[in-house]
């Protein structure tokens, strides 16, 4: 491994030179972009003073839709790049958009919705990348999106943005070989990110390739080797499906969220102008050098009202009432039961459309809306002529029920490797299409829920096994692996065989230095891949705050151990006290 | 009066079983119901639970449901229950589940609200299944003679763009599951009737921001000031303090202060902040003065009104100084701003300047002039009002010999130098109501209160000199906002003061031998109703009989239907107060039943992601 030393290199605190703070936005171009006074589809220009620097920084609010601007950088050379912004007073994220000005997308950064409480006086650093500069400017735009017609305040949804200076942080010789002996290696590469490609959606109305791509290619700099993109849910395809139909929503003209809405808008605008996100993410992936895994919910065939089921409409459940899961109580359920062959056929035959694009794998998320199987007659029917007794008069715990239901999902996974393997063939791909699944807590939870994962282990049905959390009833607040030995169940499973293990590190928003602890733990306990659900960017895991610092290098196993070693010291973001904003002095109390 | 040993707690003391009315697609018209999401349309969707079934009507965060009837069909006097949905978490930022209610003969509605997580006393549900958004929690609205009444159902809509699309209203998303009627027997109704006409026990003074409804609903009518005010109609409150504005902004049509409309500022930091001024551009154009339509209904339902006003407030820290634009008497008067000990400006309009003191008396010499019942200037927000500034330093230097800026700053002798300019300030405030009063020739004259700083430090602080104040009838009323609010601090909004009588002490000594009112603010905003009862139990304790409460307001503020206020509008009968601590201090809690399907869908399934 050619990393050089045991820096820690988070963020830009290894750097040896000091920083250069710019702190002169209102030299953004163009000029007439900008206004000391708030107006629509303007950046207002504000002066500052804080302890590190003073200047005028760009401020938008929620409904300005302020237009992209350019701050001509002229420097030249390998630089570190962080921005401050200020949070205000709320339980609300800033956030704003940078690339340079020779990428393709942009970057989106933002504060936690807990940092303006407790941080209402300080600016928050966010540092973004190490970037060779020369003859290169940063643009920077405001997160916004079409809401309604015409040009007047109600048109635009946006991120409220404030944006105070960048900082620039000069890399030495040295300093910038060792940073790109870092990139080259891939050692490091240990992080699988989730994407449910469905609330970069719901939350911006995305709808272009250039917003497409800039949920994959910002994770190139990072230790992430997978993305896990999401798919289809049951029969729902996040792209043009010749068999699934898409969340467009078209019987419905009002939602019980304003985010539905948008995501429907969202999704016949992509229909009508023939973008397919799964095709340009799993692209843009490739060309960043990250691999792709095109995940799939398996369950999500039929949805709840009121929320959900303006996705119902068209769909395979309305048309086979006959494969509907029946509970203990002969009573159906909302859900189609895998225990029907052409239930599993048509999953398979989605899964064998979706490993026909460029992907890399395949996953399973069991993770969600289980179950998938209860008492269904052929089960039912099966087990009484196998065992002389009714399921339905045993325990529903009983071992062998649930030894014998989960044969319909070991049999389903055989059905899916054979399924790709067939496409792989048909592709002639060098290399096979990789199968993950993302499982439940410990081996009872998986039993129950008819996963018997040591025969898929042991059988090779499965190449990655993702455990969403230690905690039951897929508890996503819950501290996952709090006890480490929690993980122990899956070591053993996949000790010995070339299945990779990933636990997933829930809950979503943690202090940094518990996320380090956390991945601390799991190393010592032979762990080397980590998974992290819902790891997106404006309101995900990688807002670009002390969690994804710390998240974005977990898999430098080396930093994480000397941190340890050093007695595990808090990892926070940036700050800088704001002394004044405008002409108020910040030692005033503002609220009311 | 008492209500002898029952507990008038909601509708829970009454002895006649409740009828579910679950067939809300009976609404009309029948044009305004829908069974596929539809905008401008209530959504029927069936649903049964654990005692009922029926169809419940829904509207979503867009849809800007019109206004329909249920026919109640019902005689005599009944107690009114709602059944909401919790409504599901996010995606419909800002925004409550509301409902507006109001029966035919009624002369305003009222609005019923529910947060979109962990309503107060209901925390324990996160982990529960169903979620809470699959269960119906009850909402009492009131008792009402039903004869030949219907009940009308609407969903609040902010118009924040122009046009007939989604994205024109923002409202609260509603699920409305249920109608419950519970009879009342002669007995019972006279029982009410009899706690109505009684006096005794309205010991509650409401405060109303006359801002925030503004902001989130973008008020432009008569009635939707109405809707602020009438759920106070038969409760304990006595007293509105209505807020007429703050520093040179004026929620009435003034004369001498900004109506604050706006027009200069072309983009706000905050959509609400954009409706609130131009709900203000709306009331100017057509002439309706809410202050003027607030003080008629207060009035209407019985109670004083007593209009407040911030001392502070003349200019506020960007991005939020949306108030800063335009000709403002900060701008006017760079001469009066504030000092700090080094000597440096600071963003306050400094009260040691007479000029400050005249100008802030004018604005509330011109409320006075409306038929109000009192005034009541706001010292809990934006101090300090006097610091350094050079009159005084000099004044301090000429008495005492030395520089205040060489002391420590909680110096007792300079504190006490500083609060003179204050009581001044109260004089002239009191000097001019009474001149005001002479004027109308009535005999009461327009009271003062004065909402302060809740502990002796943070008075002295500021400047504040309770004692003096009470001593020399300056101040009828004094209403300590928290009591952990220390100087610099801020608010403490989120803190529970009075949990402790000995907390009172300052105050009760500050008022002793004068006939000055203590009226304690209960905080934090929404608490459970045992723990208001709990409070005002300290509270009564103490020897105090009133009680304010801060942000009251409508659906937005504490009147919101849910438990707590069916404590909080009751909290003036000690008797109840009392016999519920000496008993077992429960019987307050959410009423709720968990639904068993919804549509198609039973609940007795995952439905998350």
């Amino acid at each position: 491994m050619p990393m050089l030393d045991s820096a820690d290199r988070l963020t830009d605190r290894w750097l040896g030179r000091p920083p250069t703070y710019l702190a002169d936005l209102d030299r953004c171009e163009p000029s007439d972009a900008l206004t000391t006074t708030p107006m629509l589809r303007r950046w207002r220009t504000l002066p500052f003073t804080a302890d590190a620097c003073e200047g005028t920084m760009l401020v938008a609010g929620p409904e300005t839709a302020a237009p992209d601007v350019t701050y001509p950088l002229a420097v030249q050379g390998w630089h570190a790049i962080s921005f401050g912004m200020y949070s205000e007073m709320h339980d609300e994220s800033r956030a704003f958009r940078a690339r340079l000005t020779d990428e393709n997308q942009f970057t989106y950064l933002a504060s936690r919705p807990d940092e303006g409480r407790f941080q209402a006086e300080h600016l928050l650093e966010r540092f973004w990348k190490i970037a060779d500069l020369t003859d290169r400017q940063i643009e920077i735009g405001q997160i916004s999106h079409r809401v309604g017609s015409g040009d007047e305040a109600g048109s635009f949804d946006c991120v409220a943005a404030n944006i105070a200076y960048l900082k620039l942080v000069p890399l030495t010789p040295a300093e910038v070989e060792a940073h790109e002996a870092d990139l080259a290696q891939v050692e490091t590469k240990r992080l699988f990110v989730h994407n449910d490609a469905h609330g970069y959606i719901w939350t911006l109305g995305a709808h272009t390739a250039e917003e497409i791509r800039r949920e994959v290619v910002p994770f190139a700099d990072s230790d992430v080797a997978r993305i896990y993109w999401e798919a289809a849910v049951g029969d729902l395809t996040f792209y043009p499906s010749d068999i699934g139909h898409m969340p467009t929503a078209d019987e419905a003209s009002d939602f019980m969220r304003v985010g539905d809405h948008t995501h429907a808008e969202s999704w016949r605008k992509l229909r009508d102008d023939g973008i397919d996100p799964l095709r340009i993410a799993a692209e843009a992936a490739r060309q960043a050098g990250i691999e792709l895994h095109a995940s799939y919910r398996v369950a999500g065939f039929h949805f709840p009202a009121p929320i959900y089921d303006s996705w119902n409409a068209g769909g395979f459940y309305e048309d086979h009432p006959e494969l509907l899961c029946v509970g203990r109580n002969g009573e159906p359920a909302p859900r189609l039961s895998y225990a029907y062959s052409e239930t599993r056929a048509l999953v398979i035959s989605l899964l064998c459309e979706i490993a026909r694009y460029p992907v890399d794998g395949i996953a399973l998320l069991f993770n969600r809306r289980p179950p998938l199987l209860e008492y269904e007659p052929p089960l039912v029917d099966g087990f009484k002529s196998e065992f002389g007794t009714d399921p339905r008069d045993l325990p529903e715990h009983k071992p062998q029920w649930l030894a014998y239901r989960a044969g319909v999902l070991t049999k389903f996974m055989r059905e899916v490797r054979a399924g790709l393997d067939q496409v792989d063939r048909d592709l002639e791909r060098d290399h096979p299409t990789q199968v993950s699944a993302v499982v439940l807590s410990g081996e009872a939870e998986n039993l129950y829920r008819a996963m018997d994962l040591r025969t898929w282990v042991q059988e090779r049905l499965v190449d990655t096994l993702i455990p969403y959390t230690s905690a039951p009833d897929l508890d996503s607040n819950a501290d996952a692996w709090s006890d480490p030995a929690s993980i122990r169940f899956f070591t053993s499973l996949v000790e010995g065989t070339n299945c990779v293990l990933a636990p997933n590190l829930m809950p979503r928003s943690v202090p940094a230095s518990d996320l380090r602890r956390r991945a601390h733990e799991l190393y010592c306990e032979g762990v080397e891949n980590f998974f992290a659900w819902d790891c997106v960017f404006q309101g995900g895991r990688a807002r670009f705050d002390d969690y994804w610092d710390v998240l974005r290098r977990l898999g430098h196993r080396d930093e994480i151990e000397a941190w340890a070693a050093a007695g595990k010291p808090p990892v926070r973001s940036g700050t800088a006290r704001l002394l004044s904003l405008g002409d108020w002095d910040m030692s005033y109390a503002t609220p009311g | 009066m008492t209500t002898g040993s029952t507990d008038h707690f909601a509708d829970r003391w009454l002895s006649q079983p409740p009828v579910y009315l679950t067939d809300l697609d009976r609404c009309e018209p029948a044009a305004a119901l829908t069974s596929v999401p539809r905008l401008r349309h209530w959504r029927k969707i069936e649903y049964t639970a654990d005692r009922l079934e029926g169809t419940m009507l829904l509207a979503g965060p867009q849809t800007a449901a019109p206004t329909i009837t249920y026919p109640l069909e019902a005689s005599g006097s009944h107690a009114i229950s709602i059944g909401l949905i919790q409504p599901h978490e996010g995606g419909h930022p800002g925004r409550r589940s509301e409902l507006e209610l109001m029966l035919t003969d009624d002369h305003a509605s009222t609005v019923l609200t529910l947060p979109d997580r962990f309503p107060e006393g209901l925390s324990s549900w996160a982990g529960e299944h169903p979620p809470p958004w699959r269960s119906i929690v009850e909402l009492f609205w009131k008792i009402a003679d039903l004869d030949g009444q219907k009940l009308v159902l609407s969903q609040p809509a902010a118009r924040v763009k122009s046009g007939d699309e989604a994205s024109s209203f923002a409202c609260g998303p509603i699920q409305v599951a249920y109608i419950k009627l519970v009879p009342l027997t002669l007995t019972e109704a006279c029982a009410v009737e009899e706690d109505r006409t009684q006096k005794e026990t309205r010991r509650l003074f409401a405060h109303n921001d006359s801002h925030g409804p503004h902001w989130t609903w973008r008020l432009t009518s008569a009635a939707q000031i109405r809707r602020e005010i009438e759920p106070y109609r038969d409760t304990d409150f006595s007293r509105m303090y209505w807020e007429a504005g703050g520093g040179d902004e004026s929620h009435h049509f003034s004369q001498l202060a900004r109506v604050p409309t706006q027009e200069e500022v072309g983009d706000f930091s905050r959509r609400g902040d954009r409706l609130h001024a131009e709900s203000w551009r709306k009331f100017c154009a057509t002439g309706i003065n809410p202050f003027t339509v607030a003080i008629e209904h207060t009035h209407e339902l019985g109670l004083e009104f007593h209009a407040a006003w911030r001392v502070s407030g003349f200019h506020y820290p960007p991005p939020l100084d949306h108030n800063n634009f335009g000709e403002t008497f900060y701008d006017q008067h760079p001469e009066w701003r504030g000092e700090d000990r080094g000597g440096h400006r600071t963003p306050i309009m400094a009260y040691a300047y007479k000029g400050v003191r005249e100008y802030a008396v004018s604005l509330l010499r011109e409320m006075a002039q409306y038929p109000i019942d009192g005034v009541c200037p706001l010292f809990n927000r934006r101090l300090p009002l006097v610091e350094y500034e050079p009159p005084l330093v000099e004044g301090f230097k000429r008495e005492f010999g030395t520089d205040p800026r060489e002391l420590d700053e909680r110096d007792s002798t300079w504190l006490t130098y500083r609060s003179r300019v204050l009581t001044q300030f109260m004089r002239d405030v009191r000097e001019a109501m009474n001149e005001v009063g002479r004027q109308r020739g009535q005999n009461k004259k327009i009271a003062v209160s004065a909402v302060v700083e809740g502990t002796e430090a943070a008075n002295k602080f500021f400047g504040c000199d309770l004692k003096t104040w009470a001593q020399e009838g300056l101040v009828d009323t004094l209403i300590p906002y928290v009591s952990d609010w220390e100087p610099r601090g801020g608010p403490g909004g989120d803190t529970a003061p009075w949990t402790d009588a000995s907390e009172l002490d300052y105050f009760i000594e500050a008022v002793a031998g004068t006939s000055c009112l203590l009226a304690p603010n209960l905080m934090p905003r929404h608490m459970s109703p045992e723990a208001f009862r709990q409070r005002a139990a300290t509270i009564y304790s103490a020897g105090i009989d009133h009680m304010f409460l801060w942000d009251c307001a409508g659906g937005y503020g504490r009147a919101n239907y849910r438990p707590m206020w069916s404590a909080l509008r009751r909290l003036g009968h000690k008797d109840e107060v009392t016999a519920w601590g000496q008993a077992d201090e429960t019987g307050l809690g959410w009423t709720s039943m968990k639904l068993q399907s919804i549509g198609d869908w039973s609940t007795a399934y995952a439905d998350a992601g």
